[in-house]
């Protein structure tokens, strides 16, 4: 055992020499550090986490996940639902001594509304009219149609109008690098060795107990676990699944379950031939063993639709295809195809794509080389281009240039799957539409009755396997591990650090 | 192999003197770990479904009259009561949110169910207030049986006069009167009310099934006497009348039974780990004094993870029933197994994942609740009525929030 010990540790001797030393502070990890701190621009977990440290919302989640007053002291709702008052909490200070004002909430949502900032998070105030400042701590918002309890909706991260020129952002503003929250944790720097340094909020609304954060870029993700293990981390966000059972036996690392609601994807491109063919779609799901795909990733449940088995929403009469060559081969042969060479070929033209995928997801290199292998295979050849962070936004998310994608989503406890598929949902890359669809998640979205809503989403479950504009992968295990020297820690289930100035170091 | 990293671990872990941990040799581990005979003399009756017993096998073991099969009863009557208990939280937490947020679906039978529910849990008061809610229900028998109900103490059986709901209540409480739930189950694991609503439907299942599952089960459990009682059991030892006797085990080793006064998750956790920091180092004693045969049976069975994990769950109960939630969650997570997270195995029992549902349902984590109660529905069909109730409290109280997905 002694041997094995020693191994281990050389293997993580290189990585051990760039980190800092355990102090007082908390290290953690994560695959990627954040490409742009501006809530406005959010798209990824670790954006997320990150904002949860140095911003606030008007409202935030309890410890019970109940709705919470954060920036707000106290509201009031008007008789008809359609406004409130909001006044905030006094003496409030952003990260640099400014104060906190009403100003600076009917700035961070014209912002998001604003047409030419192109906020990826635009969608969370479209059903505000109007914001007003009422004076200096007061905010009078209007909406578009009633609100029972407008306050559930009031989560997004209030910005500093005095940080920029105007409501029209851009993701290069230099905020970005400089960003100023009224979070629990101030950036203090961007370190040579790509980490990230957070200090304390010295005015946090109730104090903040953990005196240094630091995240640390660790994109090898076999080595995260490693790290912790020996102490040069005292906190992992996501442990791969494989690595669940050999800290769960280490006495100085506890797990916490975390971001649960996730699952894996091979989205197509519908606008582009030959994916606007669903036949060619089915037979391509038809020709991968995602089982397999699974295997060597860790532990996990393979799903037939956008959600996890475990969702209200989940379909479970919905038949989980499979691998099935046979029938793929009877798809694509009534979609034009012919494999008589060997590779599957209509008018002259193989079937080939180029499947991207981001660069730092945990695990894509394995699964997409058994992909690529599998459909190799069967007939189908797939180049691979895994993508920077800079290249996946504009590729994926703006351009929409791509022939199939592979990555993964992560929903919080409504898992709205709206943006998604809807044919205007900002995250529907691969522009599917169906009007049906579109119906179900309108009548999800303006339901009353709980029953509605699951019924309506579980038809949505029905047609989208039915179309499938991706092939639905699997959702993993996912927890994460803190060194048993933090104590007093809860972990929100989809934020991660929202209770994290109640977190202390032994 | 998780075993073996455990013993691992134990470098990591303070270590007692022998005399320190003397307590926990009498541990039916330690007993059996050190006279294998007496294991194989205490399943000899049933080997097949002692086999089951350690497998959580719980469906398999039902019917079955042996020591084993009724060791099966008891855990499955546990786990009938647990759900009991997370089915009646979610029904009045369901009722009261609706309530609140838009007011009572007009003509609906769920304040019926609302109001049964909390009857058959014995709160007559808050029974009471529901039931007279029901008095608009557009179902005549509804209404009837609301009526009746309302003015009947829970545990009696108003007069059914043809009534399908009060006939209903009868029968639970014939069924748990002769320990015989019949067929009553179905009502747990399909809808007893399709109500129809505007363009989709309201399904309910019976909030009374799991209380009468439960007596059943208890009633074919029976008693269980010396070794076959604990084998497997989160009581580590008996007493000299038979009895269980945890605190001649845990009190010497300075582990507190009382559940403590707040309900703080930090407490359960540092529980945890002195527990661990005293099960560590006897496990590799253990594992290093008994006989090759013993090894065999501490490593195959994995009998020193499966017996925290019993003692965990176990934990976890006691916090819930001192009303202490946060405790029990953390008490389940730290038990949990997490190489088949999401498996029922020789330390994953399924009342460890009710604990774990219930834990979350009571901190305000609906949502994760049902993580823990998919385990369940998959292994039982009757878990389908509970999870689908919780599964309708976790939308509506999402119905006013906005959804946020990001990538990775």
């Amino acid at each position: 055992m002694a041997r094995k010990t020693f191994a281990a540790a050389a293997l993580v001797g290189v990585a051990l020499v760039a980190l800092p030393a355990a102090g007082q502070g908390l290290r953690y990890a994560e695959d990627l550090a954040p490409a742009i701190v501006n809530p406005l621009f959010t798209t990824t977990m670790s954006e997320a986490r990150v904002n949860e440290l140095l911003f606030s919302g008007l409202y935030t989640d309890d410890q019970d996940l109940a709705t919470s007053p954060a920036l707000v002291a106290y509201a009031s709702l008007a008789d008809d639902q359609l406004s409130m008052e909001l006044s905030l909490k006094p003496d409030l200070r952003w990260h640099d001594g400014q104060p906190v004002t009403a100003d600076d909430v009917v700035f961070t949502i014209e912002a998001m509304r604003d047409d030419d900032t192109l906020s990826t998070e635009a969608g969370r105030v479209s059903w505000i009219d109007e914001a007003t400042a009422v004076d200096s701590g007061t905010v009078r918002l209007t909406f578009t149609t009633p609100q029972a309890t407008p306050e559930d909706k009031l989560y997004f991260k209030i910005l500093p109008r005095h940080a920029f020129d105007s409501t029209t952002v851009s993701r290069s503003d230099a905020f970005r690098t400089n960003p100023v929250g009224s979070g629990p944790y101030r950036l203090a720097r961007f370190n040579d060795d790509n980490s990230i340094s957070f200090t304390p909020h010295s005015t946090f609304d109730g104090g903040v107990g953990i005196s240094e954060l630091v995240m640390r870029e660790v994109s090898d993700k076999n080595y995260q676990a490693k790290l912790l293990l020996y102490e040069s981390l005292e906190a992992l966000v996501r442990v791969l699944p494989r690595d669940l059972a050999v800290l769960q036996n280490n006495r100085k690392v506890e797990l916490y379950p975390y971001q649960t609601n996730s699952w894996w994807y091979v989205g197509f491109n519908l606008e582009r031939a030959p994916f606007d063919d669903v036949r060619v779609r089915s037979a391509l799901s038809m020709l991968i063993d995602v089982d397999a795909l699974l295997a060597p990733v860790g532990t996990g449940e393979v799903l037939s639709g956008p959600f996890v088995k475990s969702s209200p929403f989940y379909n479970h009469d919905v038949p989980y295809d499979g691998y099935d060559p046979g029938e793929a081969s009877r798809l694509l042969q009534e979609a034009g195809f012919d494999n008589s060479s060997g590779a599957w070929m209509r008018d002259g033209e193989a079937l080939t794509f180029t499947l991207n995928a981001h660069q730092t997801l945990e695990s894509s290199q394995e699964v997409v080389i058994n992909l690529q292998s599998q459909l190799q295979n069967h007939g189908v050849e797939v180049s691979v281009d895994f993508l920077d962070e800079a290249a996946w936004k504009s590729r994926v998310w703006r351009e929409r240039d791509f022939d199939a994608i592979l990555s993964q989503w992560s929903f919080d406890r409504n898992e709205d799957v709206r943006e998604q598929l809807h044919s205007d949902g900002l995250r529907n890359f691969g522009g599917y539409e169906s009007e049906r669809v579109d119906e179900l998640l309108d009548t999800a979205r303006d339901a009353s009755d709980p029953f509605a809503k699951k019924a309506a989403l579980r038809e949505l479950h029905a047609v989208v396997a039915q179309d499938q504009p991706m092939i639905f992968l699997w959702t993993l295990d996912s927890y994460a591990a803190l060194s048993t020297r933090v104590s007093d820690v809860v972990i929100h289930p989809f934020y991660f650090f929202t209770f994290v100035n109640q977190w202390r170091m032994n | 192999m998780v075993f073996a990293l455990a013993l691992v671990a134990c470098e990591n872990a303070a270590e007692d003197t022998v005399e320190e941990l003397g307590p926990l040799d009498r541990t039916w581990v330690a007993t059996i770990a050190r006279s294998p005979a007496r294991f194989t003399d205490a399943i000899a009756d049933d080997r097949a479904g002692w086999v089951m017993v350690h497998n959580h096998d719980l469906v398999r073991l039902e019917g079955n009259g042996s020591t084993a099969g009724r060791r099966g009863a008891a855990a499955r009557a546990a786990l009938h009561d647990d759900l009991a208990r997370i089915e009646a939280e979610a029904w009045q937490r369901l009722g009261k949110r609706w309530e609140a947020r838009s007011g009572l679906p007009e003509g609906s039978a769920l304040p019926f169910f609302v109001g049964l529910a909390a009857w058959d849990a014995g709160d007559q008061e808050t029974a009471r207030g529901w039931l007279h809610r029901a008095s608009g229900a557009d179902d005549d028998d509804i209404r009837g049986a609301a009526l009746a109900l309302a003015g009947t103490p829970p545990g009696n059986a108003p007069s059914p006069d043809g009534n399908f709901w009060l006939q209903r209540v009868q029968a639970h409480i014939d069924g748990r009167g002769n320990g015989d739930a019949g067929d009553l189950g179905d009502g747990a694991s399909s809808p007893v009310l399709r109500e129809h609503a505007d363009g989709h439907e309201r399904l309910f299942h019976d909030p009374m099934a799991h209380r009468t599952l439960a007596t059943a089960h208890r009633a074919a459990a029976g008693t269980v006497e010396g070794l076959a009682a604990v084998l497997f059991s989160p009581c580590p030892a008996l007493d000299d009348q038979g009895a269980c006797d945890a605190a001649s085990v845990w009190q010497p080793l300075g582990l507190s039974l009382e559940a403590g006064d707040a309900d703080e998750a930090e407490a359960a956790r540092s529980w945890v780990r002195a527990l661990d920091a005293k099960l560590d180092p006897w496990a590799k004693r253990l594992h290093d004094e008994v006989s090759d045969e013993g090894r065999e049976l501490l490593l195959q069975l994995r009998l020193v993870p499966g017996f925290r994990a019993q003692v965990l769950l176990d934990r976890a109960r006691q916090a819930l029933r001192a009303g202490h939630p946060r405790q029990a969650q953390a008490y389940a997570q730290l038990a949990l197994d997490l190489e088949h997270p999401r498996e029922v195995s020789p330390v994953n029992a399924p009342g460890l994942y009710a604990a774990l549902a219930e834990a979350n349902l009571r901190t305000g984590h609906t949502r994760e609740a049902l993580d823990a109660l998919q385990v369940l529905t998959d292994l039982l069909p009757t878990v389908a009525g509970v999870d689908e109730l919780v599964g309708d409290l976790a939308v509506l109280e999402g119905l006013d929030r906005q959804g946020d997905s990001k990538e990775n």
